[in-house]
């Protein structure tokens, strides 16, 4: 039951005759009227109880992008379906538009297109959908809400995969693409070709070349040709990112979650590796391994991983640290470089990871990936009167316990790396590039 | 990032789970309310009807049940067998005085509407004639000897003073109301007798009208309302100056003495406008329930927690602060002022305070003493000390950023992680050239 602003102007329009009669009767019998239009207008809307609903559209929408949702009402009754439509998405589905006017004939189908921009990353849920039909002289309609579940999964955004074309190009100097070869520690040899102008000369293979010309031939000497060995950096490595999922990821900094960061930077770092022929596992972890993924590669990996990683939110638990060797070695049989993407923020929190730390080390090549706090930063430089002193001097105590802790961990053997929010991501990237440069994975 | 078009929902002739309520369910399930909401109606109602009670209760009205009518000696009045005619007019009043020699009249003007000439009327009338509380314009028309008093509020009278019978018997009275000024009586040459008189005048004034028969000005008015009868001896005189004579005529003004002959104030405008003000109320209803009805249930989204980091860093500076935990924090300055000189400086994680010391005075020329106190060894006694420190720590940070040449390396660049491969650039090409 509903009615409409059409009425309440009928009602209004009843100022004439109360006013040229000016009796109560006149009042009383405008009403009546008025009521007796709604309830016939009432009975000759079609219901909306009988309307059937279908629903269609995008499975997978990838977060600051929109995508659409498409509703299907049926009208099976003989009268005309028209009025309101809402189709009930969470707030942070980002439903556009709200409510939408719905004119169905007798027995026909019409679709209700809803665009989504969503700004919450995960299952987003549309949890009904609301018909008001009104009657042909629109002054009354009925109105139902029909459970109508629906969902689309918002995945990360990845805006670090802005950051991709360059550290590819740095991966291809690397790779023996470009003319610059030179061969470094923990480079593979991968092939002989002829020199030319521009290749370093170290990286001639005499032999090779003495091989080649076979020697002086009797008609004097032959052109000489010149053999290079080329390199290219080691493949095949293994990288594995555990991301935590624990209390301290739902810390926000800067607009972003700790572990919205930590998922930039492992599909980011994921990207990178997959393309310099390394294999790459990702696990989401606090107190159980909340997704992973393995043994993918190409294009499957990064829609794997952003599939895996939309409806993660951070748990408020202790991440159990003592596991996570053994989920590295679930993962791992070789050598591999293991990324953690968790806070180092004061020497408490990170007491679990710090005795877990030996057990990693001893086998694997550990990188650290930490956010850090812009806020102390501007904190600990802001001295302009006595209450931003004494917050300077909190956010330097806390800047202290973050590099104490960055100390012990390198102390332990493990690699630190940390940024700001934004900057975290192609840091991560960074270091992973270095190491590969310097043939340490 | 779209993906093939999937059915999400339900198949389509699965049979609609509908959340709203149909208009009989609805109907049921408030049948409750609905019923209690009407029983306490009827009950509001049939309360008003038997009890006569209202919120704003006329004074005096023989038909009202409030502490400020006179229901209650009205009532006692007729079981006593004296027989009452309520008037609201002064027509009606005199109207109803068949015999005057056997009759009372009580009259009062609670509301002020009468005029002197009205008052005068009502002189000699009837044997008995009992103005409650009387105003100015009354005791003009009636008796010019007396004057208005003060009014009394609280006051018990045990004195009754006079030759009154009723007066006599009652002993004493609650004197709310008016009272009387009599003492201009003497000079006027009027007979007059006070009962109850007090400090201000009396509660009641007896003497003569006019025209003939007894007249009874009641200044404490407070003795016939229902309120009060029931105190001291209050209804001893009230029932013995009304029931005197077998008949009493109750007349109490209403606005329908008022001269010009409107008796209530919608008579002053057009008779449309009480069914336009209802109908704008309907509108208005219609209104609020076209805009009140959303349009289904809001849906409820689970957030996820959202901490703040800053929170420890925030309460930390709280607790320094409230303690006055100056010296602490102004170590927490210094260790972190430190810390970058001994980045900027180039003198490595092991470098001690000394040598920080003494590579600062070396870099800006300053001496030792001055840096070390600044450093280490003063003590702020106050909190204008601890900024004025916090100050000079600044200050040197920046002369040895700029005697070194790293401006802006000190500047937030604080990385704890900060190893020889962040600047990936240059390092790798070096490693590369190697």
């Amino acid at each position: 039951m509903a009615v409409t602003g059409w009425f309440v102007g009928l009602v209004a329009a009843g100022v004439v005759p109360v006013v040229l009669i000016a009796n109560g009767w006149a009042y009383l019998g405008w009403v009546g009227f008025c009521v007796v239009l709604a309830v016939v207008d009432l009975a000759l809307a079609a219901s909306p109880r009988a309307a059937v609903l279908e629903r269609s559209g995008d499975e997978r929408v990838r977060l600051t992008e929109s995508g659409r949702a498409t509703l299907y009402v049926t009208n099976p009754s003989r009268r005309t379906l028209r009025g309101i439509v809402r189709d009930a998405w969470e707030p942070s589905a980002g439903a556009t538009p709200r409510r939408q006017r719905l004119l169905v004939p007798p027995g026909e189908r019409r679709a209700v297109t809803t665009t989504l921009t969503p700004w919450r990353r995960g299952e987003r849920r549309a949890a009904m959908v609301t018909i008001r039909a009104l009657g042909p002289m629109r002054l009354a309609g009925r109105q139902a809400s029909i459970l109508m579940p629906g969902t689309v999964r918002v995945l990360p955004e990845f805006a670090s995969r802005r950051h991709l074309p360059s550290r590819l190009a740095h991966l291809r100097e690397l790779d023996g693409r470009t003319s610059l070869m030179v061969r470094g520690q923990g480079t593979e040899f991968d092939s002989l070709r002829e020199y030319v102008r521009g290749d370093d000369v170290r990286s001639i293979d005499w032999r090779a070349t003495a091989r080649r010309s076979g020697g002086p031939g009797p008609g004097g000497a032959p052109a000489q040709t010149l053999m290079v060995r080329t390199w290219r950096p080691e493949r095949d490595r293994h990288v594995v990112m555990i991301v935590d999922s624990g209390r301290t990821a739902a810390a926000r900094i800067a607009d972003e979650t700790r572990i919205d960061t930590a998922f930039e930077s492992a599909l980011l770092l994921s990207a990178l590796a997959d393309r310099a022929g390394d294999r790459v596992d990702v696990a989401v972890y606090d107190r159980r391994v909340r997704g992973r993924v393995q043994g993918a590669r190409g294009a499957d990996l990064l829609a794997k991983l952003v599939d895996m990683m939309a409806p993660i939110d951070p748990e408020l638990l202790e991440t159990d640290w003592s596991a996570v060797p053994g989920l590295v070695r679930s993962m791992t049989a070789q050598r591999a470089l293991v990324v953690l993407a968790t806070p180092l923020e004061s020497p408490g929190a990170t007491r679990g990871l710090l005795a877990m730390l030996p057990q990693l080390t001893r086998r694997h090549l550990v990188l650290v990936a930490a956010v850090t706090d812009p806020a102390l930063l501007s904190a600990a430089n802001d001295r302009s009167d006595r209450a931003s002193v004494y917050r300077a001097a909190a956010a330097e105590r806390a800047l202290l316990d973050a590099q104490r802790v960055a100390a012990a961990v390198q102390r332990l053997g493990a690699d630190v790396v940390s940024a700001a929010p934004l900057d975290l991501p192609p840091a991560v990237a960074d270091r992973y590039l270095a190491y590969k440069a310097a043939g340490r994975l | 990032m779209s993906g093939a078009a999937v059915v999400t929902g339900a198949p389509a002739d699965a049979r609609a789970v509908v959340v709203t309520p149909t208009v009989r369910r609805s109907l049921r399930r408030s049948l409750f309310w609905t019923a209690l909401a009407a029983l306490l109606l009827v009950f509001a109602g049939v309360m008003v009807v038997t009890t006569g009670a209202t919120a704003d209760a006329d004074r005096f009205a023989a038909d009202e049940a409030a502490p400020l009518g006179s229901r209650a000696l009205v009532e006692v009045l007729r079981d006593a067998g004296v027989e009452v005619a309520v008037a609201d007019s002064l027509d009606a009043a005199l109207d109803a005085i068949d015999e005057p020699g056997a009759t009372t009249v009580l009259a009062a003007d609670p509301r002020g509407l009468l005029t002197s000439d009205q008052w005068q009327r009502l002189d000699g009338v009837a044997a008995s004639l009992v103005v409650v509380e009387p105003s100015a314009g009354a005791l003009a028309a009636l008796a010019p000897a007396i004057a208005p008093g003060v009014p009394v509020v609280g006051e018990v009278r045990t004195a009754a003073g006079c030759s009154l019978p009723a007066a006599r018997r009652a002993g004493s009275i609650t004197a709310d109301g008016a009272s009387l000024d009599a003492s201009g009586a003497a000079a006027a040459e009027v007979e007059t007798e006070e009962c109850f008189a007090g400090e201000g005048g009396a509660g009641l004034v007896l003497l003569d009208q006019a025209g003939g028969g007894a007249l009874r000005l009641l200044g404490a008015g407070g003795v016939v309302e229902n309120g009060l009868i029931g105190r001291q001896g209050n209804a001893a005189l009230a029932l013995g100056l009304l029931g005197e004579h077998p008949r009493l005529v109750w007349y109490v003004a209403t606005a329908a003495d008022i001269p010009g002959g409107l008796s209530s104030p919608s008579q002053l405008y057009p008779g449309w406008v009480n069914p336009l003000t209802w109908l704008l109320i309907t509108v208005g209803v219609a209104a609020a329930f076209w805009r009140g009805r959303r349009l289904g249930p809001v849906v409820i989204e689970n957030l996820p927690v959202v901490v703040r980091t800053t929170e420890t860093m925030e309460g930390r500076a709280r607790l320094y602060a409230r303690s006055g935990a100056r010296l602490r924090a102004l170590d927490a300055l210094r260790v972190g002022t430190l810390r970058r000189l001994a980045g900027g400086l180039a003198l490595g994680s092991a470098a001690g305070v000394d040598d920080i010391i003494s590579a600062v005075a070396v870099v800006t020329a300053r001496d030792r003493a001055g840096l070390r106190a600044l450093l280490i060894d003063r003590e702020p006694r106050d909190d204008g000390e601890l900024v004025r420190l916090s100050d000079d720590l600044i200050e040197l940070e920046r002369l040895v950023q700029r005697r070194v040449g790293l401006d802006g390396r000190l500047d937030g660049d604080i990385d704890p992680g900060a190893t020889p491969g962040r600047a990936i650039g240059t390092d790798t090409t070096r490693r590369m050239e190697r």
